[in-house]
């Protein structure tokens, strides 16, 4: 190791914990610095993952397709008169709605779970719930493959609308960034924070046209679940894999929400991050 | 303005490596210490779990305690540490040195005081807590990555710090056949690999055999000399005497001295020799 004989002009000052926001201009970039991080952790995190079970990272893949084949034998067997038209639909909710399941989740104990990196390395907080996001859109890639072959062989039809599922993508990743941080930061702050978080996501899964047709709501159903961030999205989804065009309403009112997360989940987070070693 | 540590004045990336450099004779901040610690006060809180449901409830209802106990670890600490000097932390467990390093860190905010750090800050014991699926190669690769370091220079020093930890011929192995000593001196060889200006070791958290202890106390000895910054907390006085040129005794989260190291260990040691016999007043 080489001699020191100049010192870096740099300086850090720590003073008492305020809930004041950090400069975001300097916080992204200390973020982008650390991208190399964040890509490892992620490819870390998947390699543990494939460590522990026989089929691995497949369970990426099964999941939304056992998910899908269970809710599907409901509608089938146990209520029979369903629309089975539904089924190409159903399988691909299940893969997009498990994108969600998993910020919520997964990126809503990732701080909780860095317990031990988070109190012995210095690095911008909010890495660990992105970390989360970026690492299951990578295990996302070989499920768009799996779903290219299973829609069509399922019965499904896409129309012009497929222009608008990039965008619509796009508002979900969004959204579950905001979701990752405001719930990531909940659940440090608040003890019992993933109980409540566990029957959210379950809740969550009912409310939002996942398991179900739109067109089988009621209007009042309709006008309440509007409040609800993941209706518009997945009410969108379903019109584009039915073959037709999402409504710009709720195209909007999607984006809408999905900033409105984004601000109110980062702020939070951001505001609660340096007391995070106190609770951990 | 409180910052973090990745949250600097001057060089906003806080990135090993990458920061405007200046010559230290030429520093603005020649003059001024590597770390100004003034009137800081440190708690953390502990978690007491309730005894039965019944507890649960009334802790609901507002009636108990809600179950968190705050800890105060460190109390108005106040020192100065000149750079290019080695200052020895030493005391009781429990006196709050771990947590003083964690304060210097920037990973726990002090609840009152300041605490100023001029130069690149290593991490305390970067590599603990990474994944035990990955090969001691790829955990120094994801430890140096999370202090900022490029992919380039930890591919240079991954076989350097695999020697150093004494486990060159497992790094190739996953970490999840490491034994918790492998483990421990594999963190502690990526800290002192990670060529930082100001070094904190805290060899209570640096593990490993008697034999690595002493690995651990040559290489610090040999950074002494090097122009560094070092922090180091130990129980091994006979280290101090011989690297430190400052000490700093914590006792009960205050300093009961600082100065001259053979001074306070001479103090420190026989504080300790009174309370084996019964008299604990300092």
């Amino acid at each position: 190791m080489s001699t020191v004989t100049q010192y870096s002009d740099v300086e850090y000052v720590f003073e008492p914990h305020s809930s004041t926001m950090p400069d975001i201009r300097l916080y992204l970039k200390a973020l982008w610095d650390r991208r190399q991080f964040m890509d490892a952790l992620a490819h870390a995190e998947m390699r543990s993952e494939r460590s522990r079970t026989v089929l691995g990272n497949l369970w990426g893949i099964l999941n939304p397709l056992f998910n899908a084949a269970i809710y599907y034998f409901l509608y089938t067997v146990l209520r029979p008169g369903t629309n089975h038209a539904f089924l190409p639909v159903l399988i691909t909710n299940f893969f997009l709605f498990g994108l969600t399941m998993s910020a919520l989740l997964e990126g809503g104990s990732s701080i909780k779970r860095g317990k031990s990196l988070m109190l012995n390395s210095t690095f911008p907080r909010a890495l660990l719930p992105l970390t989360s996001i970026y690492k299951n859109l990578r295990a996302f890639v070989p499920a768009v493959g799996v779903l290219l072959v299973v829609f069509p062989l399922a019965g499904g039809t896409v129309g012009p609308g497929l222009f608008a599922l990039p965008l619509m993508f796009t508002i979900q990743i969004v959204m579950n960034i905001g979701i990752a941080l405001g719930v990531s930061a909940y659940e440090v702050v608040v003890p019992d924070g993933h109980n409540v978080v566990q029957y959210a996501n379950r809740i969550l899964l009912f409310a939002t046209p996942v398991i179900y047709p739109v067109t089988l709501l009621p209007d009042a159903a309709r006008a309440v679940l509007q409040f609800q961030p993941l209706y518009p999205v997945f009410a969108s989804y379903q019109a584009i894999l039915g073959g037709g065009m999402p409504s710009p309403g709720l195209v909007a009112l999607s984006a809408v929400w999905a900033g409105v997360l984004l601000v109110v989940g980062g702020r939070f987070f951001l505001r609660r991050e340096r007391e995070f070693a106190l609770h951990l | 303005m409180s910052a973090t540590a990745w949250d600097d004045r001057s060089a906003p990336d806080g990135r090993a490596g990458t920061e405007p450099v200046v010559p230290l004779e030429q520093s603005r901040g020649r003059a001024l210490p590597s770390i100004d610690v003034d009137g800081v006060s440190a708690s953390y809180r502990v978690r007491i779990d309730a005894k039965d449901i019944r507890s649960d409830v009334r802790r609901l209802l507002g009636r108990d305690d809600p179950g968190g106990r705050i800890i105060p670890a460190l109390r108005n600490v106040s020192f100065h540490v000149p750079k290019g000097s080695v200052l020895a932390v030493i005391g009781r467990n429990g006196a709050g040195k771990s947590t003083l390093c964690r304060v210097i860190t920037g990973i726990l905010p002090p609840d009152s005081g300041r605490v100023t750090v001029r130069g690149r800050l290593n991490l305390l014991s970067p590599g603990i807590g990474f994944s035990p699926a990955l090969t001691g190669r790829e955990n120094i690769s994801l430890g140096g990555l999370a202090a900022g370091l490029s992919p380039e220079r930890l591919a240079e020093v991954a076989d350097d710090i695999g020697e150093f930890a004494q486990l060159a011929g497992y790094l190739d192995m996953p970490m999840h056949s490491y034994s918790s000593g492998m483990r421990m001196r594999l963190a502690s060889s990526i800290a002192v690999f990670l060529d930082p200006e100001i070094l904190l070791i805290d060899e209570a958290l640096t593990g490993g055999d008697a034999a690595f202890q002493q690995h651990i106390a040559e290489r610090t000895a040999l950074l002494t000399g090097q122009g560094r910054t070092i922090v180091l907390v130990t129980h091994g006085l006979s280290s101090v005497k011989l690297m430190a040129t400052e000490a700093l005794w914590l006792h009960q989260g205050q300093v009961a001295d600082f100065g001259d190291p053979e001074q306070v260990v001479s103090k420190y040691m026989r504080y300790c020799r009174l309370e084996s016999i019964g008299f604990s007043d300092i």
